[in-house]
């Protein structure tokens, strides 16, 4: 196909965050960046199938026949359709952190919370297309919502539904939130957590590693602006904080060096607790198109056991 | 404070500038009003790096803060130029100066040296003190001599006109007195009134005693003006001037013959008589001076040559000339001693006047035929006396004419000298007026008494001529009554002390003495009480006390009255030896000699008697004097005093005065040099600080300079290298004013300030 190079290449552009601010609705743009990356790829080693069955369904013209429940019918007389929960060889769990300082966005960037929602959703169309299932965690003091793991697409309707609806407001305390969560999944799956952070290392640390007692596998997207990251600010500013911290008026030239460090030492902290600890731990910088995150996560899932 | 402020600060206004140091903290404040808000997320690592930072961060800021703050006010204080003075520190820079240098340029200051004059070395010191000058100091130059003369008449901010003015300054022929040319300095400094901070009086001089000293070895004192200028200056505690005292070191062996004095003993010099003139020669060296040439001229020829073979220090050793005048008028003489070192003082002058004959008129009340019955016989023949052996001292040069007094009234009184008046009853009024204005005029007059004269018509007619009111007679008027009676009355030979008699008391003699001189009649005279300058001396007194010869000055002349007749009648004066030497030298003392007046010593006017006659042609001609060197001096005629008077003479040597006329006529004048100046003893610095406004440290003492007051200025001492004094004031002017060393550390702190700010805005990103 001689159009296939242009095709990837104009799909490619959905990768931009800043781009994607200006497509509506999140399935539109999840389904966009997952093709815009996967074209071009490999085909997707994961051919899940699952066999468990789910429901009964009734009949419809178009149904594969090889599906109609043959002892329904005989008891019965009438058509269903035995529908199978697609059993994938993974369960996913994407855990979003709906705090309040997610808002935060640098002039021109698109804010942290929209960029983990369109990591999810795209994450989520990625999984579910390869019929692997996903739910779904928003989480900021308290799990707001919680949608288990399945992989059907309306399931997929329901994960981006949810990530539409979200409204940042309470303080973070992903340490605590992860002890809950990692007692509430049962099955051993792959966990994604989508978070700036902001929270004490020591007990994100314990918090995650309650995940990994658990035998989750565990990615963890750090999620930063990028002023954050570079703190570029020169004149006297005052700082108002989000989730309750007091504002600060300073100048920030002479803070810089310091508040790099701050920032240095946080993340330093985090890599080495996550390589000890087997976590993959990825710095995002929501100025970066969104391919970084989703090769992360190709790429801890190629190491995975789960293959 | 403030007066400590306005002392430290040249511009104290300009201090208000220091308040520009607020400006970098206004600045601050209004920063911190003016920043932008914004929401963010990483609240916590910004919190901990603000914890972190906080104790740096005031520090660095608040160490820009100060180095900012420190920078304003120092360029305030930079501008408001303080300076240090007296005591305050020893930081530089330099303050705008008045300096008033003081040349001495008495003639001692010809002195050589190594063949040049300490004079030149002293205006080459000036000269240096000038250029040391910055542009836009201020100095005055004054030359210290009995005038103490402003050489600058206008304060000079350009130097080089000054630099002119003392190259082209002169050596004067006075003396000096140096305190008052100190206070004439600080009289300067009063007036000039300039507002440079820095006061500064030089003055160059060589180390001569007799600047600072009278003869009598006392200090040269001040008169009230002159103290307090020199109270209000040195006294001021804001102006604090600094004196130096530099002092030439002159031959520390040094060689001066000085001609101390020329002169005629006689008292009236006539032509073609051999005249006496003494020079005298003083050695004031420390060395003997062998083979020393006096020479003599007279007019300007050379007329005579000694030598003294030897003169010891501090000798004086009189060389005496004979010379013949050939003709009369106005003669000019000078004598010079062998050159040494100081040539001013080896000159010395003489005015005279020779006469063709000295006039006398004598007025007899009582001319008899007989031989030696008239009044006047005696005294004609005291004064001219026929054998040329009974003059004792040389020639009698006066030439008495006799008349009756009816032929008085028509005489022409200025072809005379001396008028005497001998028993005339009356003279007619306007000849009285025309007998005083002669006297006034410098015409000297003598009066005897006898039996004609009526003291009343005396006292109203005469009265104002008189230097007593003619009283009664007193005594017999007969020799041979008085001594029978024994009423006789002698003069006293104890209360003599008028100059005229003087000589004739030393007779001690039995016979010479002036106790053998007895009156037998008289006229008391009552001496009429001193008013004003006219005094009345006693020539001759009686044992009791009552005065028989009466002087008093009237006008420029001389009256002298007698109280008893010229003629034997009254008294037994005529028979007596000592009757001719008495007359002559009354005569002569009363003959106003004319050199006397011709003489002066420099920095006095001359004076010129103007006969009557002449006065309205010289009045129209005009006189003209002129000086050694040929210039013209200003002379003012006086006509009320008949009189010429020039303006002081400033220049040793020979003055001329040319008078208009058929026959133009020279008179000539001699101004000599003070003698004292040729002394070379010096006077050591410790005795002079006794003098001056005491040293900057030392406890204030009170200076002979100020009697009563404790001084504030500052005197140095200083030897003559040039270069060493020069270098000396300029160390000391320099090292006052400090606010180059303001402005260089506020260059210091702005280097700084960018360099911190710098720094501490890397070390921040």
């Amino acid at each position: 196909m001689a159009t296939a190079p242009e095709e990837n290449k104009k799909l490619s552009k959905y990768l931009d965050p800043k781009t994607l601010t200006k497509i509506g609705g999140l399935d539109l743009k999840a389904r966009l960046i997952v093709e815009g990356y996967i074209s071009g790829q490999h085909k997707s080693p994961y051919h899940g199938f699952s066999v468990e069955f789910a429901e009964h369904r009734e009949y419809s013209p178009g149904d594969d026949l090889k599906h109609l429940d043959w002892k329904v019918l005989g008891k019965t007389d009438r058509l269903y359709i035995k529908q199978y929960e697609e059993e994938t060889n993974l369960r996913s769990y994407i855990l979003v952190d709906t705090s309040e300082s997610m808002k935060y966005a640098s002039p021109g960037n698109v804010s942290k919370l929209e960029y983990a929602c369109y990591i999810a959703a795209s994450l989520s169309y990625l999984l579910v297309r390869q019929q692997d299932s996903v739910g779904l965690v928003l989480f900021d003091n308290t799990i707001k919502k919680y949608v288990p793991a399945s992989s059907s697409p309306a399931h997929l309707r329901l994960i981006l539904h949810e990530l539409g609806q979200i409204v940042p407001e309470q303080r973070t305390d992903t340490g605590g939130i992860f002890h809950d969560l990692a007692e509430r999944i049962k099955r051993k799956g792959l966990v994604v957590i989508l978070s700036d952070l902001f929270d004490d290392p020591e007990k994100l640390l314990f918090g995650l590693q309650h995940f990994r007692h658990r035998r989750h596998e565990v990615i963890v997207f750090q999620l930063l602006d990028d002023f954050e990251i570079k703190f570029p600010f020169e004149n006297m500013t005052m700082f108002e904080g989000y989730e309750g911290w007091k504002e600060l008026l300073c100048d920030p030239r002479s803070l810089r060096k310091d508040y790099l460090e701050e920032y240095k030492g946080f993340t330093e902290k985090m890599k080495r607790g996550c390589r000890n600890n087997k976590i993959d731990f990825v710095e995002v910088n929501t100025k970066n198109p969104l391919d970084v995150v989703l090769s992360a996560y190709l790429a801890n899932r190629l190491n995975s056991k789960f293959k | 404070m403030g007066a400590w402020l306005a002392n430290f600060f040249a511009n104290p206004a300009l201090l208000a500038g220091a308040s520009a140091g607020s400006i970098p903290i206004i600045i601050h404040l209004l920063n911190r009003q003016r920043f932008r808000r914004i929401w963010w997320g990483a609240m916590h690592w910004l919190w901990a790096a603000q914890k972190k930072a906080s104790r740096r961060l005031r520090i660095e800021q608040l160490i820009l803060l100060l180095i900012r703050v420190l920078i304003l006010v120092l360029l305030a204080f930079a501008l408001a130029r303080p300076a240090l003075h007296e005591g305050m520190g020893m930081l530089s820079g330099r303050p705008h100066a008045y300096r008033v240098i003081i040349l001495d340029n008495s003639y001692s200051m010809g002195y050589s040296v190594g063949g040049k004059p300490l004079f030149d070395k002293a205006k080459e010191m000036a000269v240096k003190l000038v250029e040391q000058l910055q542009p836009g100091d201020e100095v005055d130059v004054l030359l210290a001599n009995d005038q103490t003369e402003e050489l600058t008449p206008t304060s000079a901010l350009k130097h080089s006109d000054v630099i002119r003015d003392i190259q082209a300054a002169r050596l004067s022929d006075s003396t000096t007195h140096l305190p008052r040319a100190i206070a004439g300095a600080c009289r300067l400094i009063l007036d000039r009134k300039s507002k440079h901070p820095r006061k500064e009086i030089v003055l160059v001089t060589d180390r001569t005693r007799r600047g600072w000293m009278e003869a009598s070895d006392s200090p040269k004192k001040l008169d009230a003006p002159e103290q307090e200028a020199v109270e209000q200056v040195f006294g001021d505690e804001k102006a604090k001037p600094k004196l130096w005292v530099v002092r030439l070191a002159g031959d520390p062996h040094p060689q001066n013959a000085v001609a101390v004095r020329l002169d005629i003993d006689e008292k009236v010099v006539t032509a073609g008589v051999e005249t006496q003139i003494v020079a005298e020669v003083l050695n004031k060296g420390l060395d003997p001076l062998p083979g020393l040439p006096v020479t003599l001229f007279v007019d300007g020829d050379r007329i005579g040559r000694e030598e003294i073979a030897r003169l010891e220090p501090a000798a004086k050793e009189p060389v005496v000339f004979r010379h013949t005048f050939p003709v009369a008028g106005s003669h000019a003489l000078s004598v010079e001693v062998g050159l040494d070192n100081l040539a001013a003082d080896n000159t010395r002058f003489l005015a005279v006047d020779v006469e063709q004959q000295v006039k006398v008129l004598l007025v007899d009340g009582m001319q008899k035929a007989e031989k030696m019955e008239s009044e006047m016989d005696f005294l004609r023949q005291a004064l001219l006396p026929s054998r040329a052996e009974e003059v004792h001292a040389g020639h009698m040069p006066l030439f008495p004419e006799v008349i009756g007094d009816g032929e008085f009234p028509n005489k022409e009184l200025d072809d005379y000298s001396l008028i005497v008046l001998a028993n005339v009853a009356l003279i007619p009024k306007e000849k009285t007026d025309v007998l005083e204005q002669w006297v006034k005029r410098g015409g000297s007059l003598w009066i005897w008494m006898g039996d004609r004269i009526d003291p009343r018509t005396y006292n109203t007619e005469m009265g104002s001529l008189l230097p007593a009111t003619v009283g009664e007679a007193v005594g017999l008027g007969n020799q041979e009554e008085a001594v029978r009676t024994n009423t006789q009355e002698r003069v006293s030979d104890k209360v003599v002390d008028h100059p005229a008699i003087r000589s004739l008391a030393n007779f001690k003699k039995e016979e010479g003495s002036l106790a053998r001189m007895e009156v037998y009649r008289r006229f008391k005279l009552v001496a009429k009480s001193a008013d004003g300058a006219q005094s009345v001396r006693t020539m001759l007194a009686l044992e009791n006390g009552d005065p028989v010869a009466l002087d008093w000055n009237l006008g420029e002349g001389r009256v002298v009255l007698m109280g008893t007749s010229a003629d034997r009648d009254w008294c037994n004066w005529p028979t007596l030896i000592q009757y001719m030497p008495l007359v002559n030298f009354i005569a002569l003392d009363l003959i106003k000699p004319g050199h006397e007046a011709r003489n002066r010593t420099v920095g006095e006017p001359f004076v010129y008697r103007i006969p009557r006659q002449t006065l309205g042609a010289m009045r129209r001609a005009g006189l003209s004097l002129r000086d050694p060197a040929k210039e013209p001096v200003q002379v003012d005629v006086q006509t009320e005093t008949f009189s010429a008077v020039s303006k002081p003479s400033t220049r040793a040597g020979i003055y001329t005065l040319d008078l208009p006329g058929e026959t133009p006529v020279a008179v000539h004048f001699a101004a000599n040099r003070h003698n004292e100046e040729s002394e070379l003893d010096s006077i050591d610095d410790e005795e002079l600080r006794t003098f001056l406004p005491a040293s900057a440290g030392s406890k204030p003492e009170r200076g002979l300079l100020l009697a009563d007051h404790p001084l504030r200025g500052d005197v140095e001492f200083m030897d003559e290298n040039l270069d060493e004094v020069v270098a000396s004031i300029k160390k000391h002017t320099s090292g006052r004013e400090i606010w180059r060393w303001f402005v260089m550390a506020v260059v210091v702190l702005l280097v700084a300030e960018s360099f911190l700010a710098k720094r501490f805005g890397d070390f921040n990103r």
